[in-house]
């Protein structure tokens, strides 16, 4: 198993899963020792151990661009491909903020347009601190992964507009949830 | 276009002469012209399948064919004592008798087990190596499983985490997958409560730390006043002595003296 995908994954946006992370990236996490002591040969139930333990969101840091616990459990995720209904349970959690954010994260990677609209704007009225290189709020981060191109070093696949969505009628126009 | 062809042929056996290949010097008349004929054709093939399917039928093209009935009924026999000799003795089926081994599925704590997985064990410890030690007395990791010995922690994860060890241990490298059920019910074990304790000395030192800012704000506070005091304190006093100072001497001195008092005039 270790570093392959899931031979039973399908294709996202055109390419293997875990292709979403960039090669150098993907390159530093399969030589983290993190990833070969702790991630090697987990299912999603087993992943969830490692999710509660978060305690953090980020892409890289250090002069090295070391790889953090949380984008090397997003590409474990990312090879694992686990169903749809089990990324939602990790977004609806309530107690772990941590989780929701690791939830959202591979929701916009592998998502479709309304799935992510639906889910993710909902998180926009969580107002929890998350921690970050400088500290973040979840409603700012679920910000960014609808509207920036690239968040904690992984390029975002293109979201299309909501406006051009609302134009097809496949989705309802933006009122904000905030009451 | 003769000469040209001609002339080919000319040198396409002096080429061959030349690579040291047995060739026969001579060519006579008829064979070159012959050698001549094939080269057109061949050359005409690409010409389109009417003249191709033309030269193809005047038997221009000596190319070699194969009986393709004769070969598949002896590759047939083959097949067929293979299998006599497998079912006779199992243990000596190749690759191509199609027996497909089963493995289970992935399982990390059995990958792990058996070689207690402590990175940590030798750190510090010096070890005094001979020719003669066995392996897994040497240092560095050793698997029992697969009579190895690692020199460091990250080649020794790999070799843990590798096909081959795993097959060695009946595991092929596929995990099984996880329902949504799992999912749920791992999640539900986990207790908020847990997960501040896992948490708590971090958050710990950020309030201690917040801690230390107000305290240390709150001496300096006070530093600060204290210092004010005393220099309140202070300018009362020199406004004391120097009222003191001036009182020292009675009025009749200067008068009689010519001089004022004797505290310097600065």
């Amino acid at each position: 198993m270790a570093n392959k995908t899931d031979p039973l994954a399908a294709s996202v946006h055109g390419t293997n899963p875990q292709f979403l992370v960039e090669k150098i990236l993907r390159q530093k996490i399969y030589d983290d020792n993190y990833w070969k002591e702790h991630l090697f040969g987990l299912t999603a139930e087993t992943i969830v151990d490692r999710a509660m333990e978060l305690d953090h969101i980020g892409g890289t840091f250090g002069g090295n661009n070391k790889p953090t616990v949380f984008i090397q459990l997003v590409l474990k995720l990312l090879q694992l491909q686990p169903e749809k209904e089990i990324v939602l349970e990790f977004i609806r959690n309530e107690e772990f903020k941590y989780v929701r954010a690791l939830g959202a994260f591979y929701l916009r990677l592998t998502g479709r347009a309304l799935d992510i609209y639906q889910y993710l704007e909902p998180l926009l009225n969580d107002y929890r601190k998350l921690r970050v290189i400088s500290v973040m709020y979840m409603d700012v981060f679920i910000d960014q992964l609808l509207r920036d191109p690239m968040v904690l070093d992984v390029a975002l696949p293109t979201l299309p507009k909501r406006l051009n969505l609302e134009d097809l009628k496949l989705v309802d126009p933006y009122s904000s949830l905030s009451s | 276009m003769a000469d040209k062809n001609a002339a080919a042929a000319g040198a396409k056996l002096q080429t061959r002469m030349k690579t040291g290949m047995r060739m026969r010097m001579y060519v006579d008349r008829d064979e070159k012209k012959e050698m001549r004929e094939e080269d057109e054709a061949r050359s005409s093939m690409g010409l389109g399948n009417r003249k191709a399917a033309e030269c193809r039928s005047q038997e221009m093209v000596h190319r070699r064919t194969w009986n393709v009935d004769e070969y598949q009924r002896k590759a047939d026999e083959r097949k067929a004592e293979e299998m006599l000799k497998v079912a006779a003795d199992p243990a000596s089926s190749s690759s191509y008798s199609g027996t497909v081994i089963r493995r289970d599925a992935l399982d990390r704590n059995r990958s792990r087990d058996g070689n207690d997985l402590q990175i940590d064990k030798l750190v510090g410890k010096a070890i005094v190596v001979s020719s003669n030690t066995p392996l897994e007395l040497s240092g560095g990791f050793y698997c029992k499983v697969c009579k190895c010995s690692l020199k460091d922690s990250m080649s020794w994860l790999d070799h843990i985490n590798g096909k081959k060890h795993n097959q060695a241990l009946g595991m092929n490298m596929r995990c099984e997958r996880a329902t949504l059920e799992q999912v749920q019910k791992r999640m539900r074990e986990h207790r908020p409560s847990d997960r501040k304790k896992a948490t708590q000395d971090v958050d710990d030192e950020v309030a201690a730390l917040d801690e230390l800012d107000s305290r240390i704000a709150k001496l300096r506070e006070e530093e600060e006043m204290s210092k004010e005091a005393k220099r309140v304190l202070k300018r009362q006093k020199k406004e004391e002595e120097r009222a003191k100072e001036k009182e020292g001497l009675d009025d009749g001195f200067e008068a009689m003296m010519g001089f004022g008092g004797f505290g310097g005039k600065k």
